[in-house]
Parts: structure tokens; C-alpha cells; sequence
């Protein structure tokens, strides 16, 4: 077990406000350099000369400005030590500690870190070790999990199927295997060949301040390149507050910094400015392009069913593309390798239940998991007749299984499928509306040694609706859908402990069917089809994680991405009146309009030491397919379009520094983000757009260039009896499209000046914890009448400029309690109450607009309203054995 | 497409009716601003054409109209020149001073000098163009059940089918009003039709179909007259953003963002148009009858 010995601690300096206490790190980080200096002068007059290594530690700590990090494990407390006099500035303890003991020593503020000097064996023979980390109760594998060379910066992590390799010189090392929220291992090996070792890491049972051990190994977000980067696992989605009982992940997204909600109810998000439909999301590979349920309320992703989250919003690696803002990488759950496991749910308006059981013990697995609503039960016994015949649920189910086939080789088969009902029946005439994705992915792991990874998918992704109305025999019906077969091939590369080099290369057929309708009705045109439209997206990439120095690091990456229109597509040239002068028809399988271009990626860190480092990232990304909605938010009834000769691909440039630093006590994680994204190709729609069924789709759309610039600040504590996070944007998006708002900026509707998030997490014993999330965010910039006239017999209003106004601010409170059931040593079984409050003091925060009407006792007179969604609170029921 | 708005809208109240509450607010206008308003048609109808100018009212202000009045204003073919003048004990409402009738393939230019400013202007100007009228040769009308839902709730509706030439092979507008013994039924911009054939697909064919539904039962077995005007696309946009804009917005803003209805004349509000007129008459039958 490593321990980190400190007595004194500065809890005062986490009392001050927020902002100030990061300008105070940022300035005494400015100063850390004149600290040590006079700290290493300090004198110690010595009892005695003869101590030992913990004695002369302890004799070091009663100094009040010093902290001492040491790994225990490493050292030899006992060894002994001879200083030549008992006064002795601290420079000259460690001096001789050096010499004596072979330790090695640096300053970092006020802080000595104190390892034993590395002493690895000149030898040109080096191994790989590699493996696979995984959880030792299911089996199943862990991703991200830091793996690294005791008291070195030389390290990997596992990748998404939880294989690691390192490539170190011949001879004895300790390896390091850490991931939150299990126990660490540390593994001696003495390597004289390429070596297997995979890992099983325990949960961890007691507090995790216990096990988590403080110092190198929790200061990966300093290490490590990355930025704007979150990790989620499902047992902190699980512990945030819930509405209707649903815990859910890009609910838990929304409360990061420089992540907005595009509504109330709504699954969409903004990410740094970015539109809703410039995010990718994708599970188990495939891409899910409609990620709402129940018009919004939920996602589509069952939170029991989830392994891993990982959430990019600046430096998208060179693996991804497609999408200017953000990717959302969602893993499920593989499947228990060891046994029979349960998992369910039971909520107010939903419940779930998952299975998953070894196929061959510790060979292969499967799991299933499922979720539906039942509030079309309650609906039936409302008062209101409108509510009476309301129909509404929704379902999703999660498939997957995993077989190996021998070290070498591994196979999964997953699958989502999920609809939603919205309609009402039992009148005439009644409507539904159906929307649903379903998503499959076959992937081979391929092993080729142990320094080459590989991984071929093939995957399919579907999103489809129907909206239906019907009036005794007659009725309307419009069918869409946008389907995806991609097959990729990734490798990894582990030629060194300083290199990771990822390659692959991809390739999509999309095929969109924006509307077929079916129509019985004598004044409509009858049946029509709009035309299918098909396209091809391809992509290589080649990318590197290189450390040049031990304390400098660098990712680079090119991706290349290509996009090409496939027949039979008719085109229509347009004038700068929008008014079509010329068609061009393509046949089927022709290929025309190829677009494509380099998209250079690229992050540095420098680590400054244990506790501080800078970081600085460019990425270009561009996407090819886009949304068409009217809407800040998204309907169901949304439908895809590729880019084509009328519509170019949109491009975005993002670059962003950021400072970040760990304080060493109570393990908080700050980091400051600093952000400049220029977006081209950005698409609007022209004021009073007609964007359902409409063939000439590009007549409605408008473009032009997007900016967005701000701040984010994030100070975490994951670990401990109390945890939880804060985080701050201060963030500006505008657009300039063209013919709108008089070809001047405006805002975009995703803009919020201040966006602030806390969520609090408190474990009053063992079994209960209760926790808070506190959200204000500014209003919503919309365009607010500032008058009103007559035409005819219609009252119109006078609108502002383009977003000119703003809604209120917004702000919510949401509270939860968890109570888990008592732990019995000889019972599997084990369950847990969830009450939560939505909305805990009730704030009527509009759900997306203010709306202005007519009164209708006098039509003279104008009404402002609101919707808001009130305090909810839910209660659930969660067990597994 | 107005099924589309219409279900979409019936979802959203019923997702509204599940889960939120509503509430009346005070909302404070800011950037408030007066601009003029202009109605005004000419047509190839041999008559005083009108014109009507107003300004807009404050938001709040439980005013209906603020007529304008004092103006100067005049209407031109580049050739040609009419004045108009105040109708007197109408304050806001300006016709010519002579009858003439329009002619179809002319621009016509509406002019207007305000007497005081509106907005810091004085001097407004808006064209558009009359196109050619539909020339009528028959017409096929029923009363017919309602097939989906309207926004009056009407169970009824007439469908008139009127068979003739279209003006324009390529696209053609028209706006619609029904008379019953010389008296308007589609009094009103709410009532009166606006058709674009191209989007009901009956532009090959000649055919202008006209839905009505208010009250329309009550006709059957009757003789109908029809005013149809054949108008310029940009006023077509117009008459439909004005629908479109009049509708109660929803609060989840799915009917896109707000924005002002776009004028013909620039830095003002309304429109100028220049429409062909074509008149006609039809009988009103069963669809029992009509199948027949």
C-alpha cells in the first residue's frame, strides 16, 4: 500500500470563493519557483545524526512549510542514515539521503516528492508486457485504467476492450494498475521475454479515500494530454440526483463545463457553443442520431447496461470524425464472465431488468437489458379525456455477447434497439408517433504479438419514424429513416513505453429516406415519395501519443476524411434568389460532388510536476451529414441531410489551452480552459422556414460562419465521503448567416454568458448518501416582440433584432437520497431506494420560450406565458444479485 | 406542410398537458420601436384602389390600430401616375383619386410620403409586379366531410375545383375569395384561400383547387361566385407568413424561431401588391351527388 505522509494541511484555502482561489493557484503557481528556493534553506537542528528513513522523514514533516511525498512501498523506512551534524539546512538532508540512501528528490511548491532513484539496467533488450485489465467480480474489461512503471511517468492505459501493452527494458519493475473505485495493484515482474500478464482489480470496498492512493497515480488529469476531456462510469451517473427516476447520461454531460442543455425536456446538447447536431454519440461504435426518449425526458441510454462514458469536447483524437463539436463515446457493458447477474430497476413510470451470464466461464459472456415505460397505464385512469387517450411509452433493449476465442483473438456481437409511442387513440381522429433507433456492431479483437492491436467492426445504425394521423378509412402516414453500414479496422501500436501510434481507416454508406407518405385523404395529392439520397463517408488515420521528455508530451494526428454523393440524386442549381434555374439528375450508383479534406489534431502537456502542468490543443474536424430542424432543441420528426454541391461540408477549427492543477489535499482536480472555436459552412434556416417534407431542402437553408469563445473552470473531488464537482463556463457563441438578421452577428441560441453546475455528493454512513446538483445557467438568447400590428384581420407582432433579448436565468435545484440495503456476507442479493426531487424549490424556468398570445377575452391585448416544468419528485427501487 | 404543424402541435400540447404547468408572466419589451404598416392592392379591375396605412402599437397597449394619416401617396407604372387621397371620415384608408384598371406585365410602384416620420422616415416605396389573371373555364364544387382536423374544428368543408389556364407554365399563385349574392364569405385574410397548384400537384392539369370550411354545409345546392387574383410569388411568401405568424406559437419554439413577417416595402411592415383578377361562378353539390 502506498502512503503519502502529511501532517499539516491548508483546508482554509478551499473556503475561499471559487474564482479567487483559482487566480490565487494561477499566481502562486506564478511563484512556486522562489518557494522551494528558500524552503531548502530552511535549517533543522537534529537531535541526533544516526536516524533512520521514517524517523528523518517524520523530523522533516514537523517543519510547517514542507509536505513530504513518498512512496512507502518502494523504500526501506528502516535503512538507516548517518548525517555528518545535527544543523542542517533541508538541501543538505537530502543531499545525503541521496548519496545514503539512493533516493531521488524534487521540490514542487512546497511539496518534496522523494522517490528511490531509478536505476534501470543499461541494457538494450527490451519486452512488452501486456494484458488486459478487468473487473474481478464479472470479468468485465476496464477501461482507461492507468497502468504505469512504479515512480515513473512511463506508463499507457487500457484501451476500450481493456487491453494495455508496455514496453520496458529486460529486468525487474513494478508495475502500477490503478482505476477509481477499485484497489490499486502493484505487480512485481521481472521481465526476460515478451510477457502476458492480464489483471484483476478488486472493487473497492471501503471509503475510497482509503484505497486511493494519493500522490502520482491520481494526477493523470496532469500527466496525460488530454482536455476537454470527461470520463463517466455508471456509478457517478447513478448517484446524481434523477428525474422520474432515470438516471442518465447525457443528463450527467449537461452538467459539465462548456456543456449546455438545448431545453428543459430536451436530450440535446450544445457543446462549446456548437450546434445539437454537431455531436457525436455513438455506442459500441455505432452512431445513435437520435438519442432522446419520450420527446426528450430520457435518453436512449440505460444506465445499467453502460461499462464506460468518455466525453471529448476539444481534442478529438484523430480516430474520431464527423462531428465539429464533440464525441460521445459510449461502451456497454460486456457481460459477467464468472456468473449469473441481476441487475433491475423499479421507478414511477419505468422499470428495467438486466441479465448477463457467462457463456463459458471466464470465455465469453452475454448480457440483456432491458427498459419500458408504463405511464401509458396511469394516463388511462386521468379525469382529462385528452390524457385518457393519450399513449405514451417507450422501450430499449441492450444486447450484447462476447466470446474468446483463444489470447489472441476475441469476438462481440452488441445491439440497441429502442422506440418510442407517442399518440392519441380511442378518437378520431387519432395520431401516433413513432421514433426509434436500433444499432448493431460485430467486432474482431486481433492480437498480432503483443504490440499490435487490432479491431475490425462492421456496423449497422438505423433511425426511423412514422407519424401517422387516421380518420375512420382514410388517413396520412409519413415514414422516414436514415440508415448506416460502416466496416472499420483500428490498430493500436505500442512500439515503446513513449509511443502509442493508433491507425485505421473507415468507410460509411448512408442512406437517408427523408418521407414517404401514404395519404387516403380525396384532398390531398395522394402517395409521394421525396427521393432517397445516398452518400458515402470514408476516413484514414494515423495518430501518435508520444512523450518527448518525461515531462513533456505531445499527440499528433491526421485524419483524412472523404464524402461523395451517390446516385440517383437530382440536384438543382440555385440563383442568389434561392430560385432554382437549372437541375441536374444523376443515375443510381453514379458518384458525384467528392469532398474531403486533412483534419490535423494536435495536443501538447508539459508537466510542471505532480500537481501542475499546462496544455495547449488544435483540432480541425468536419462533418458531412446534418440535422435539418427549425428547432434549438430537435424534433422526432428531425431528418438527416448530407452535404452536396449546395451544401458544403461544415468545418471547424478549435483551439484551446488550459492550466491544471491538483491540490494535495482532499485530492481536488482544478483546471482552467480556455477555448476559441471557428465553425464555417454553418447552416440556419431562413426566417419562417417550411422544413418538413420539403424536397428542395437547401431553398430553406441559409449559411454562413459560426464563432464561439469562452472560459471553463472545473474543480473536482472524486474520492472521499464527500465528493462531487463544480464547474463554470463563461462563454460567448454568435453566428453571422447570410440574409439573416441583416448579415450581422447574432447569437447563437445555445449561448449562455454564465453556465455554472454543482453537484455534491455526501456519504452519510455506509449505507445512505445523499446528493445535490445546483445548476444557473443565463437565459436563452430569443428574438422578444417589441410591438404588435394589424394585417387584415391578423394580429402580428414586431420582433427584435435576432436574438436580441434574453429569457430569465435559469436555475434548479435537485436533490436525492440512496439508500442501499444492509450488506449480508452470505447474501448475493442487494438493493438500494432512490428519492429524488426534480426542480427542488420549484423554479418556473420556461421550458424553452416565452410565448405571447392574443387574450382571448380581448384581442387588443397581448399575454406573455410560460411553461415550466414544476418540483417533481420520483422514488425508485434498484436491486441485483 | 400544415399537417405536419398541425400534429406537431398536437403532440406538444399533449407532452405540455403531461408534465408542465403554465403561467401568465410580465414581460418588459425592450428596444421598442414604431414602424408604418402598409395594406395596399391594385388590380385589373376597373375601380379606386386602396391603400391602408397604419403604425405599430406598443405590445402591451390594448389599442387595435393606429391609422395614419396626412400622407401623401401615389402609384406609378413608370408611365402612368395616380394619386390617392384620404377617404375622408377613415382616417388611414387612401384611394385613388381616378378609376382605372391595372394592367396585367406592368410594375407598379406604391410611394408614400408621410406627413410625419415614423421611425425617423418620411419616404416609403414598394413595388410588385401583376401577372397575368387564370382564365376560367369550369368548375366542379361538393361539400364534403372533413377529413383532418382544421383549426376551427369545422366538420364540413367545400372543395371547389376550377378548371381553366393557368397564367404561368412554370409557377402560379393565387389568392382566393368567395362571394354568395355579391357578399364576401371570405371576408377576411383568416378566410380567404391562398393556393400555390404546384404544391397540391394540379398544376399540369389546370386545375386551382379552393378549400373552405367554415360553416360550408350551409351552401350546398347553392350558386357561388369566386374572385380569384393571381399574384406574385413574393406576395404568396407574405400571405403565408402571415398565417403561419398569427398562429399561437408553441412554447418548445418547434415552430421555428420568431421573426417578422418579410415586407415589400423596405423598413416598413405589410404589403404592397399588384394582383389580376379573374371571376366566375360555380354550383355547390353533395360528394354523394359529385360521385355520381
Amino acid at each position: 500500500m502506498l502512503v503519502k505522509i502529511s501532517k499539516k494541511r491548508h483546508s482554509g484555502s478551499f473556503r475561499v470563493g471559487l474564482l479567487v482561489f483559482l487566480i490565487l493557484n494561477l499566481l502562486h503557481f506564478a511563484g512556486n519557483s522562489q518557494n522551494y528556493k528558500s524552503i531548502e534553506n530552511n535549517k533543522l537542528n537534529l537531535n541526533k545524526t544516526d536516524y533512520t528513513l521514517k524517523e528523518i522523514f517524520s523530523e522533516l514533516e514537523k517543519n510547517n512549510d514542507i509536505f513530504l511525498s513518498i512512496n512507502e512501498n518502494e523504500l526501506d523506512l528502516n535503512r538507516n542514515v548517518k548525517f555528518p551534524k545535527r544543523n542542517l539546512s533541508i538541501k543538505e538532508i537530502l543531499s545525503e539521503l541521496e548519496k545514503q540512501a539512493g533516493l531521488d528528490y524534487k521540490f514542487a511548491s512546497k511539496q518534496i516528492i522523494i522517490r528511490k532513484k531509478q536505476t534501470l539496467k543499461k541494457n538494450n533488450s527490451t519486452y512488452s508486457l501486456s494484458g488486459y485489465v478487468k473487473d474481478n467480480e464479472s470479468g468485465e474489461s476496464l477501461i482507461g485504467v492507468n497502468v504505469y512503471l512504479q515512480g515513473s511517468y512511463q506508463g499507457s492505459t487500457t484501451n476500450v476492450y481493456g487491453f494495455y501493452s508496455l514496453t520496458l527494458p529486460e529486468g525487474k519493475h513494478k508495475i502500477v494498475y490503478s482505476y477509481l473505485g477499485f484497489e490499486e495493484q502493484i505487480v512485481e515482474v521481472d521481465l526476460t521475454k515478451n510477457t502476458t500478464l492480464s489483471i484483476e482489480l478488486k472493487t473497492a470496498t471501503t471509503k475510497l479515500e482509503e484505497v486511493v492512493i494519493k500522490g502520482e497515480k491520481k494526477n493523470d488529469n496532469i500527466i496525460s494530454h488530454k482536455m476537454g476531456y470527461e470520463k463517466l462510469q455508471p456509478n457517478i451517473i447513478k448517484r446524481m440526483p434523477v428525474l422520474l427516476g432515470e438516471s442518465d447520461v447525457i443528463k450527467t454531460l449537461k452538467l459539465m463545463p462548456g456543456v449546455q442543455s438545448t431545453g428543459e425536456t430536451s436530450s440535446g446538447l450544445s457543446v462549446r457553443g456548437g450546434n445539437y447536431d454537431q455531436n457525436l454519440i455513438i455506442l459500441d461504435e455505432a452512431t445513435v442520431y437520435n438519442a432522446s426518449h419520450f420527446l426528450g425526458f430520457f435518453s436512449v441510454f440505460n444506465t445499467d447496461a453502460i461499462n464506460n462514458v468518455e466525453f471529448y469536447k476539444g481534442n478529438i483524437p484523430a480516430e474520431y470524425s464527423g462531428r465539429l463539436s464533440s464525441v460521445i463515446d459510449i461502451r456497454m457493458k460486456e457481460g459477467d464472465m464468472k456468473k449469473l447477474s441481476v441487475d433491475g430497476g423499479i421507478g414511477l413510470i419505468a422499470s428495467k431488468l438486466t441479465i448477463s451470464a457467462p457463456i463459458v466461464k471466464d470465455k465469453g459472456s452475454f448480457l440483456i437489458s432491458g427498459r419500458r415505460t408504463y405511464l401509458d397505464l396511469f394516463t388511462a385512469f386521468s379525469k382529462n379525456k385528452d390524457t385518457q387517450n393519450t399513449k405514451v411509452y417507450f422501450y430499449d433493449l441492450n444486447l450484447k455477447a462476447n466470446y474468446k476465442i483463444n489470447d489472441n483473438n476475441r469476438i462481440y456481437l452488441s445491439g440497441y434497439f429502442g422506440k418510442d409511442h407517442f399518440g392519441v387513440k380511442d378518437q378520431e381522429p387519432s395520431y401516433s408517433l413513432r421514433w426509434g433507433n436500433y444499432t448493431g456492431t460485430l467486432r474482431w479483437n486481433h492480437l498480432y504479438g503483443s504490440k499490435l492491436f487490432s479491431n475490425v467492426s462492421f456496423i449497422v445504425s438505423n433511425y426511423n419514424f412514422s407519424n401517422e394521423m387516421k380518420y375512420k378509412e382514410d388517413g396520412f402516414k409519413w415514414d422516414a429513416q436514415l440508415e448506416d453500414y460502416t466496416t472499420k479496422i483500428d490498430f493500436s501500436y505500442f512500439p515503446n513505453p513513449k509511443n502509442t501510434i493508433k491507425f485505421g481507416v473507415h468507410s460509411t454508406f448512408h442512406y437517408f429516406s427523408p418521407g414517404k407518405v401514404e395519404s387516403k385523404f380525396d384532398t390531398l395529392s395522394g402517395n409521394f415519395k421525396l427521393p432517397s439520397i445516398r452518400s458515402l463517408e470514408y476516413g484514414a488515420y494515423l495518430g501518435n501519443n508520444q512523450k518527448i521528455t518525461p515531462k513533456f508530451s505531445i499527440q499528433y494526428g491526421l485524419h483524412y476524411s472523404l464524402f461523395q454523393n451517390v446516385g440517383k440524386n437530382t440536384i438543382y442549381t440555385y440563383n442568389d434568389q434561392y430560385e432554382h434555374i437549372d437541375t441536374t439528375i444523376y443515375n443510381m450508383g453514379e458518384i458525384f460532388n467528392t469532398q474531403g479534406g486533412f483534419e490535423p489534431r494536435v495536443s501538447m502537456n508539459y508537466v510542471f510536476n505532480d500537481y501542475n502542468s499546462v496544455k495547449a490543443s488544435y483540432s480541425r474536424t468536419r462533418q458531412y451529414i446534418q440535422r435539418v430542424s427549425n428547432t434549438a432543441s430537435g424534433t422526432p420528426l428531425d431528418i438527416w441531410v448530407p452535404s452536396n454541391p449546395n451544401v458544403k461540408p461544415q468545418i471547424g477549427d478549435l483551439y484551446s489551452a488550459g492550466y491544471f492543477r491538483n491540490l494535495k489535499f482532499k485530492d481536488i482536480k482544478t483546471s482552467v480552459e480556455f477555448y476559441y472555436s471557428d465553425m464555417q459552412n454553418q447552416i440556419d434556416f431562413k426566417d419562417h422556414a417550411e422544413v418538413y417534407l420539403t424536397e428542395e431542402i437547401e431553398k430553406e437553408m441559409r449559411f454562413g460562419k459560426a464563432r464561439a469563445y469562452g472560459m471553463e473552470v472545473s474543480i473536482k473531488k472524486e474520492t472521499g465521503k464527500f465528493n462531487g464537482w463544480i464547474s463554470y463556463t463563461l462563454s460567448r457563441a454568435e453566428r453571422k448567416i447570410e440574409s439573416l438578421n441583416n448579415d450581422e452577428w447574432y447569437l447563437s441560441p445555445y449561448d449562455r454568458t454564465h453556465n455554472l453546475s454543482i453537484v455534491m455528493n455526501y456519504d452519510i454512513t455506509k449505507r445512505m448518501s445523499l446528493s445535490a446538483n445546483w445548476v444557473y445557467t443565463s437565459g436563452q438568447a430569443f428574438t422578444s416582440p417589441t410591438g404588435k400590428y394589424r394585417y387584415g384581420n391578423k394580429q402580428l407582432l414586431l420582433y427584435s433584432g435576432k436574438n436580441e433579448d434574453r429569457l430569465p436565468a435559469y436555475h434548479r435545484l435537485d436533490l436525492g437520497i440512496q439508500i442501499k440495503s444492509k450488506p449480508k456476507p452470505d447474501r448475493k442479493f442487494s438493493s438500494s431506494v432512490n428519492l429524488s426531487v426534480y426542480n427542488a424549490y420549484s423554479a418556473k424556468n420556461p421550458m424553452m420560450s416565452i410565448v405571447f398570445v392574443e387574450d382571448e377575452n380581448d384581442p387588443t391585448k397581448m399575454l406573455a406565458k410560460k411553461y415550466y416544468l414544476p418540483i417533481i419528485p420520483t422514488i425508485s427501487y434498484n436491486f441485483n444479485f | 406542410m400544415k399537417y405536419i404543424s398541425i400534429f406537431i402541435s398536437i403532440c406538444l400540447s399533449l407532452s405540455l398537458l403531461l408534465t408542465s404547468c403554465e403561467e401568465e408572466v410580465e414581460w418588459e419589451v425592450k428596444n421598442e420601436q414604431t414602424l408604418l404598416v402598409v395594406e395596399g392592392k391594385i388590380s385589373n379591375e376597373n375601380k379606386n384602389h386602396v391603400v391602408y396605412l397604419a403604425r405599430t402599437t406598443g405590445l402591451y397597449e390594448e389599442v387595435d390600430k393606429i391609422p395614419v394619416n396626412g400622407a401623401n401617396l401615389n402609384i406609378t407604372d413608370g408611365t402612368n401616375s395616380y394619386d390617392l387621397i384620404e377617404a375622408p371620415g377613415n382616417k388611414g384608408k387612401y384611394e385613388t383619386i381616378d378609376v382605372f384598371s391595372g394592367v396585367p406585365g406592368t410594375t407598379y410602384t406604391l410611394i408614400i410620403n408621410l406627413d410625419e416620420p415614423i421611425n425617423g422616415k418620411s419616404y416609403y416605396e414598394a413595388s410588385d409586379v401583376m401577372k397575368d389573371p387564370f382564365i376560367f373555364e369550369s368548375a366542379i364544387s361538393y361539400i364534403d366531410q372533413i377529413d383532418f382536423i382544421t383549426e376551427d374544428d369545422s366538420t364540413y368543408q367545400m372543395i371547389t375545383y376550377l378548371y381553366g389556364q393557368q397564367p404561368d407554365s412554370d409557377k402560379n399563385f393565387y389568392l382566393g375569395e368567395i362571394y354568395k349574392n355579391d357578399s364576401i364569405i371570405t371576408d377576411t385574410i383568416t378566410k380567404s384561400i391562398i393556393v400555390n397548384p404546384l404544391e397540391w400537384g394540379t398544376e399540369d392539369e389546370g386545375l386551382v383547387p379552393l378549400f373552405y370550411y367554415e360553416d360550408s354545409k350551409k351552401f350546398v345546392h347553392q350558386t357561388l361566385n369566386f374572385r380569384l387574383m393571381s399574384i406574385s410569388e413574393e406576395y404568396y411568401n407574405f400571405l403565408q407568413e402571415v398565417n403561419s405568424a398569427s398562429e399561437e406559437p408553441d412554447p418548445l419554439g418547434l415552430s421555428g424561431p420568431l421573426a417578422n413577417v418579410k415586407s415589400n416595402v423596405p423598413d416598413a411592415l405589410g404589403f404592397f401588391s399588384a394582383v389580376a383578377v379573374e371571376t366566375g361562378e360555380f354550383y355547390v353539390q353533395t360528394a354523394d351527388e359529385v360521385d355520381k
